[in-house]
């Protein structure tokens, strides 16, 4: 059983997958702890690497997978998705409460709150500076701030925690 | 090297064109040079080591550094590049130091001749100020709006700021009073709102032009944007190229172009057609440009003149046959226009949609990461402008836009479903694109209908864009893809660190042009 996380909606999903001789079905399929059969599914690898052609009753339909990292992109019918590869007993990233992470690499170019402060859902805390342009940052919640993490000038990552906020609730 | 025939007798000679620019734009312009027999130079700074833009051009100047000031926007630095390769001419492209008029003059008097407008059109249109009054005397109509620069202290500043807006009208516009291309530009619906709005607005003018001046003006609510294209020579012949919509924007940004619109009949087209010449002609303009309009029924007004090559000039160039670029070397040159007004006229339709690496669903916010694959739709009355190829990194140094894809078709329904088939066929995996937004957008109804205002997309998605991806698919196909060990040996990694351009990883995997 693999823990994933697809990205679009941030559902965590367990799956478990059956190799045999016409290639792999999907034998355990949780998505927030409910369980869907999708055992009559049939997927198989190609001759290319990062091809798998799936088969559900419709016809073939064609996935491009690549993993960059610990995601997983895959292209399907026009679309495209993300989806993580969680380790077993590691910390989800997802689940740490009240961090607030940054969207994009950037630098801060203004922080607009301090530790001890009273934020109010919407309010902006700070303005990252991404590509000549300016994005706010604003509290998910209602809350208090416990922690700042930068300062004005400095350079940020994406996904790295910028703010934490104790939820009011 | 010998001077191609076409230029052999034109009063201005040249036969090696340096290419101050990179990406998509500097790639096109490669081609056009190539085309016409000249030899070309482009430059390129330490992250553009590799780049598209230098494999294409015959040879390339390494300006040493990552930042812009010391590389695509030291003047001092791309003069020197002309001189170490012999380069004659300079074609300064689109965005960095296509729009300066000290740019222009000081191209022109280290003896190399600017494939550009005169450095005076260039200032007068630059100036929005002048601009303003230079089109009132030439009768050509304009939106409400003032320009404000910083007083003496904060308070005085403000004052003055709440005293124009309210002499221009809410809801106003603010925007950098030097630059385009959306940097710096704030909507306000209200007083309450516009100190705050004119504190980032002139932030953002003074990062990314270096001058906080702010301009502002009433907005024209659910307007369309209708541009026209325009082509004078050094004879003082100018002439229109028809117009281009590009009402679809978001941040203010176009994100889908198309030529002809749906909203100018062919009167408007004539009335509008002859006021972007008039415009040129106000500014004794040489070269290729552009005269945006704002249109609100059959009323037009006088946005702005873009003194350079647009990013959306390939559907003017499909819809009219005409090569913009091939006729900003011949202008250059001192040769009059080939061809004249009554030879030009729509064939078909031709649409653009503009590949950005961003996250639709997540407010259009950039996003950087490996293209590990990327593969372009092919096919029928498909062109493809790009500067990135299957292996190359979208960074955060330069604009997140990865490319152009545009259509041609004998009619709009028909340039519709091309463009809906092509960004079907589109895979781009390793960053978050929008190319799915694209479709959204071309398949939408009202697109189809013809209803494309400027705020089109907050009509259409006031709660923001989401993916309907078949979510259960992706996720077996993943568990599925991890359990077989599937994997691309290119550009695995997930950071957006600098890449190394020597790890043969990242190079290995591409395909060279």
């Amino acid at each position: 059983m693999t823990e994933f996380i697809n990205h679009s909606d941030d559902s965590k999903w367990d799956v478990a997958v059956m190799d045999s001789v016409a290639g792999y079905s999907p034998i355990h399929v949780e998505v927030e702890g409910e369980l869907l059969d999708l055992s009559s599914w049939q997927l198989s690898p190609t001759s290319k690497n990062e091809e798998i052609i799936l088969e559900r009753g419709e016809g073939s339909e064609r996935m491009i997978l690549v993993k960059v990292g610990d995601v997983w992109w895959v292209f399907h019918d026009g679309n495209t998705s993300k989806v993580s590869v969680v380790e077993r007993g590691a910390v989800n990233t997802f689940d740490q409460m009240g961090g607030l992470t940054s969207p994009m690499p950037g630098k801060i170019l203004t922080v607009m709150t301090s530790v001890g402060e009273s934020v109010d859902e919407g309010q902006t805390l700070l303005i990252l500076e991404a590509m000549k342009m300016e994005n706010r940052i604003c509290s998910p919640v209602d809350g208090v701030v416990s922690a700042i993490h930068f300062s004005e000038g400095d350079q940020v990552e994406q996904g790295t925690v910028l703010i934490e906020i104790d939820s009011a609730e | 090297m010998t001077l191609p025939d076409w230029i052999a007798s034109a009063p201005f000679k040249f036969s090696k064109v340096l290419i101050a620019n990179r990406g998509e734009i500097a790639c096109r312009v490669i081609r056009g040079c190539k085309e016409m027999g000249l030899a070309t130079v482009a430059i390129h700074n330490d992250a553009d080591i590799g780049a598209m833009h230098v494999e294409l051009a015959d040879e390339s100047v390494h300006l040493e550094g990552r930042d812009l000031s010391s590389t695509y926007l030291s003047q001092n630095a791309i003069i020197n590049a002309c001189r170490m390769t012999g380069a004659d001419a300079l074609h300064p492209g689109y965005g960095f130091l296509s729009e300066r008029a000290d740019f222009a003059e000081f191209v022109e008097a280290s003896g190399v001749i600017w494939i550009g407008p005169p450095a005076k059109a260039i200032e007068s249109m630059g100036d929005k100020i002048r601009a303003r009054r230079l089109m009132i005397d030439a009768g050509i109509p304009l939106v409400p709006g003032a320009e404000l620069s910083s007083q003496d202290t904060l308070s005085e500043t403000v004052k003055e700021l709440h005293r124009v807006a309210s002499e221009v009208g809410y809801p106003v516009l603010l925007k950098a009073s030097a630059g385009g291309g959306g940097k710096g530009m704030r909507n306000v619906e209200s007083p309450g709102d516009l100190e705050a709005s004119y504190l980032a607005a002139q932030r953002e003018a003074k990062s990314a032009f270096g001058d906080d001046t702010v301009y502002i003006e009433r907005r024209i609510v659910s307007p369309r944007h209708i541009e026209i294209q325009i082509l004078s020579d050094t004879h003082g012949d100018a002439i229109h190229l028809l117009e281009r919509e590009c009402s679809i924007q978001r941040r203010h940004q176009k994100i889908i172009e198309e030529a002809p619109s749906l909203a100018v009949s062919d009167n408007l087209r004539q009335r509008m057609g002859e006021a972007a010449v008039d415009v040129a002609k106000a500014v004794n303009y040489v070269g290729a440009g552009t005269v945006e309009f704002l249109l609100s029924g059959d009323e037009f007004f006088f946005l702005e003149m873009n003194t350079r090559l647009q990013v959306e000039h390939p559907v003017t160039e499909l819809v009219t046959g005409v090569d913009l670029v091939q006729e900003q070397l011949r202008i250059a040159s001192g040769l009059p226009l080939t061809m004249t007004q009554e030879e030009i006229f729509p064939r078909g339709w031709a649409i653009e949609a503009r590949i950005y690496s961003e996250d639709a669903a997540n407010g259009f916010l950039p996003s950087t990461g490996p293209l590990a694959i990327f593969r372009p739709p092919e096919g029928p009355g498909i062109r493809f402008d790009t500067g990135v190829r299957e292996g190359d990194i979208a960074s955060i140094d330069f604009d997140p836009m990865l490319a152009k894809l545009i259509v041609h078709a004998p009619d709009r329904e028909r340039a519709i479903v091309r463009m809906a088939r092509a960004l079907e066929e589109f895979i781009i995996l390793g960053v978050t694109t929008n190319v799915e937004f694209l479709r959204d957008v071309i398949i939408h109804s009202q697109f189809s209908e013809g209803s494309t205002t400027t705020d089109f997309i907050e009509l259409n998605w006031p709660n923001g864009w989401d993916s309907d991806a078949d979510v259960e698919a992706a996720v077996v196909g993943a568990a599925c893809a991890e359990k077989a060990g599937l994997h691309l040996s290119t550009a695995t990694s997930g950071s957006s660190e600098s890449p190394d351009p020597f790890n043969p990883f990242m190079t290995l995997g591409r395909r060279y042009p």
